[in-house]
Parts: structure tokens; sequence; C-alpha cells
């Protein structure tokens, strides 16, 4: 009875064992398309990472490019700045030499106007001063041709006696009427050119006026030239100390680009370790089919080669980075050989 | 007149960074995926000031490119740095007894990696 009960119970146990294995056998066999799955998903994620990467650095690059056309624009602009500044310059010194002159003759004209003023006002006296002598002139004129009246009076009286008298009595009040027409002819005269005198005069003061004015306004135009020209100056150095502010704000910028993209080099650094990976999962993969190819051999004497231990340490061999090598080492619980890694930049 | 480097690597993304890095910094580049296509540039007529190259690439790899370089006429002399995550002294002991003249460690800055170029690249 019991060895019946026994073999019956072996017979189950070998039943039940074959049932594992066989769903053992199975899931070994599942385990090659999921880590094919698992392979396939970090290669996707590699190249979203790269593609992303990528788009990054176009950025970087149009910022570059952004950056450098503003500075180029700029020193564009600043050049033609400092053309128009020469042109101005030159100019006005042009304007300054021509101003001069112009001062410098007005100047000249001014005091001409103010010593022909001053000579037409002496004239003018003079000749309002010969009016008085004139006069005196003209009074002597009607006192002789009284006393020549007087005089034929006398001689009409004398008779005869006096006709010679009486002659140079008549030739007398000739003159003195002559000399009257005369005094009167120059009074005229006198009268006529103080009159235009005056107005010379009158004409004289306005145009000393006008050049003081035109002096004045001349004086105002240099001034608003070298105004122009000092705030064009100002304006110009400080348009020169923004471009060479934005010059050094774009190097800054070229520098910070350039970390960003050195920074952008862990990229190839992930995706190398995540080839490793990639790879570990094909080992697993084969591992696996190496197991389940051993399972459904009979005569299977339970030996691996190589086994997953090997496979886990032939993977140091193939490490390129400290951080793959440190990891390992970690987990392991092993030493990690710091000494073998050289440094991060080397000149020979 | 702006000096010429060639970039020799098999990642796209470290190929536009280091470019981008260069041309920013008034560099011309040209580049390559491996050092077969590198080798074949250089011998249609591309003359660089500098050689930037990866270690670990396909077909041909940096330190079977800069073997090759060294032979060809008038590029014994060629500065070439390695970039490269590989970070182990035996791969760079090759380098360095290739000829290889320095040896850059990823990820590079960018100032770094012009500070180094200057120092190698005469007039740079």
């Amino acid at each position: 009875m019991n060895i019946f009960f026994n073999a019956k119970n072996s017979t189950r146990a070998i039943d039940r064992l074959d049932h594992l294995l066989a769903v053992v056998g199975q899931e070994l066999e599942n385990l090659s398309p999921y880590f094919g799955v698992m392979h396939q998903q970090l290669i996707g994620a590699t190249q979203e990472t790269e593609t992303g990467v990528m788009a990054v650095i176009g950025r970087i690059n149009a910022v570059h490019g952004i950056s450098c056309g503003q500075v180029d624009h700029l020193k564009k602009s600043m050049g033609q700045c400092m053309v128009l500044m020469d042109v101005i310059g030159q100019q006005g010194k042009q304007n300054e030499k021509m101003v001069a002159v112009i001062y410098q003759e007005m100047h000249r004209h001014a005091a001409e106007l103010k010593t022909s003023l001053e000579r037409s006002l002496a004239l003018s006296k003079d000749v309002k001063e010969l009016q008085g002598i004139v006069d005196t002139i003209a009074g002597i004129a009607n006192q002789t041709n009284l006393l020549a009246l007087n005089a034929a009076i006398e001689a009409a009286h004398a008779g005869a006696a006096g006709a010679g008298f009486g002659v140079v009595a008549s030739e007398v009040k000739t003159l003195s009427v002559r000399a009257a027409d005369s005094a009167c002819d120059i009074a005229e005269k006198i009268n006529s050119l103080s009159k235009r005198m005056d107005a010379d005069v009158v004409s004289s003061e306005l145009s000393a006026q006008a050049v003081r004015e035109s002096t004045g306004v001349l004086k105002g135009i240099v001034q608003n030239m070298a105004d122009l020209e000092r705030r064009f100056n100002t304006a110009s150095g400080e348009m020169r100390q923004v471009i060479e502010s934005v010059q050094t704000s774009n190097n800054d910028l070229v520098t910070q680009l350039a970390e960003a993209l050195g920074q952008i080099q862990f990229q190839d650094v992930v995706r190398q370790r995540v080839e490793q990976v990639g790879k570990a999962l094909q080992d697993l993969t084969d591992h696996t089919r190496l197991i389940t190819g051993k399972l459904a051999d009979e005569g299977w004497d339970g030996t691996l080669n190589p086994t997953l231990k090997e496979r886990l340490a032939l993977h140091v061999g193939s490490y390129v980075m400290k951080s793959q090598r440190s990891i390992h080492a970690a987990v392991l619980g092993a030493h990690s050989p710091d000494s073998a890694d050289c440094p991060a930049i080397e000149l020979f | 007149m702006g000096k010429t480097i060639l970039i020799v690597d098999d990642s796209a993304t470290m190929v536009l960074s280091v470019k981008s890095t260069l041309e920013m910094n008034g560099f011309t580049v040209v580049t390559a995926s491996d050092g077969v296509q590198a080798l074949a540039k250089l011998k249609s007529g591309v003359k660089p000031d500098l050689i930037i190259t990866d270690v670990n690439m396909p077909n041909m790899d940096g330190l079977e490119l800069i073997r090759n370089v060294k032979t060809l006429p008038g590029f014994r002399f060629m500065p070439i740095l390695t970039l490269t995550t590989e970070s182990q002294t035996a791969k760079r002991d090759q380098a360095k007894q290739l000829g290889a003249t320095g040896w850059l460690v990823k990820p590079v800055s960018g100032p770094d990696l012009i500070k180094v170029i200057k120092q190698v690249v005469p007039g740079a």
C-alpha cells in the first residue's frame, strides 16, 4: 500500500516539475521579445533626444545669427554715422572759415560806415554853418543896395557934378543886386545840399544798424553751428558706447552659447550609455535563449557557458566611461579603478 | 583668414554642436561621420589646419584614422585632437604613440575647446 502510494506521489511530483519547467521555459522564451521591446524603447528615446538636441542647437545657431546680425547692423550704422560726422566736421570747419571772413568784412564795413557817418555829420554841420555866412553876405548886399540908392539920390541932388557918382552908384546897386541874387542862390544850394546830406546821414545810420543786426545774426548762426557739432559729437560718442556695449554683450552671448553647446554633448554621452544598456539587453536575450535551449536538452548537466555572472563581468571591458565603471563597481560592491582614467583635457 | 578644422564623429549631435561652437568663433568647418569618410576627404584635397576626431566610431575608429593620416603625404605634422567619451589611459596612450596632439574627454565646454585649439593651431 505504502509502495503504491509513494510511486503515485513521485509521478505527481515529476508531472509537476515538468509542468513548472515548461512554464519557466515559456517565460524565458517570452523574455526575448520583452527585452527586444525595451531595447527598441531605448533606441526610440535616444533618437528623440537626438532630434530634440539637434533642434536646440538649431535654435542656438539662430540666436547667434540674430545677435551677429544686430551687431553688423549697428556697426554699419556706426560707419555711416562716422562718415556723416566727418562730412559735418569738414563742412563745419569750412563754414567757420567762411563765417570768420564774413565777420571780418562786416566789421570792416561797419567801421567804414561809422567813419563815413562821422564825416557826413561833420560836413553837414559845416554846410549848415555856411548858411550864416551866406546870410551875412545877403545882409551886406542889402546894405550895399541901400547905400547905392542913397548915393544915387545924393548924385541926383548934385546935378551935373554928381553925374559920374550916379553912374558909380548905379553900378554898385547892380553889384549889390547880383550879390544878393548869388547869396540867395548859394543859400538854396546849401539848403538842398544840407537836405541831401541829412538823408545820407539817416541812410548811413540805417546801414550801420543793419550791419550791427547782421553781425548779431551771424554770431547766433556761429553759436548754433557750434552747438549742433557739439550735440552731434555727444550723440556719436553715446552711439559708439552703445555699439561697444552690444559688441561686449554679443561676445558674452557667444561664450554662453558655446558653453551651452558643450553641455549639449551630454546627449552623446547618454547615447553611448544607453547603447551599452541595449547591448546588455541583447546579451540577456542570448542568455535566456541559451537557458531555454538547455532546458529542452534532456542531457543538460546544469552547466552554463558563459554564466550570467561571467557575462556581466565581460561588460567591464566594453565600458568607455569612468561613470560606467563606477556604477558597475558600486552595484557589485567592488573597487572602482579610478586610476585608469585620464584627465578630461590633456595635451601631449 | 579663418582656420579650417575637420570634425570626425559618428554622433550627429556632437558634429553639430562642435561645428556650431567653432563657426561662432570664426573657424571654417568640414565634417565626416567616420574615419573612412574623413580619410577620403583628406585624399580628395581637403587640407585642414586641425583634425578633431572621436575614438569609437564604426568603419574606421579614431586611432586607425590617426595612424592613416600620419602616413599621408603632407600630413605628418597635422595636429590631431581626440574628443571622446573614452577615458581609459590605455587608448589615450595608444593615441599619443600614434601622434595625436591631445586627448579631450566629452563633454568639453566650448570656451575650453577654443582655448585648446588656440594652443595647438598656430595663428588660430
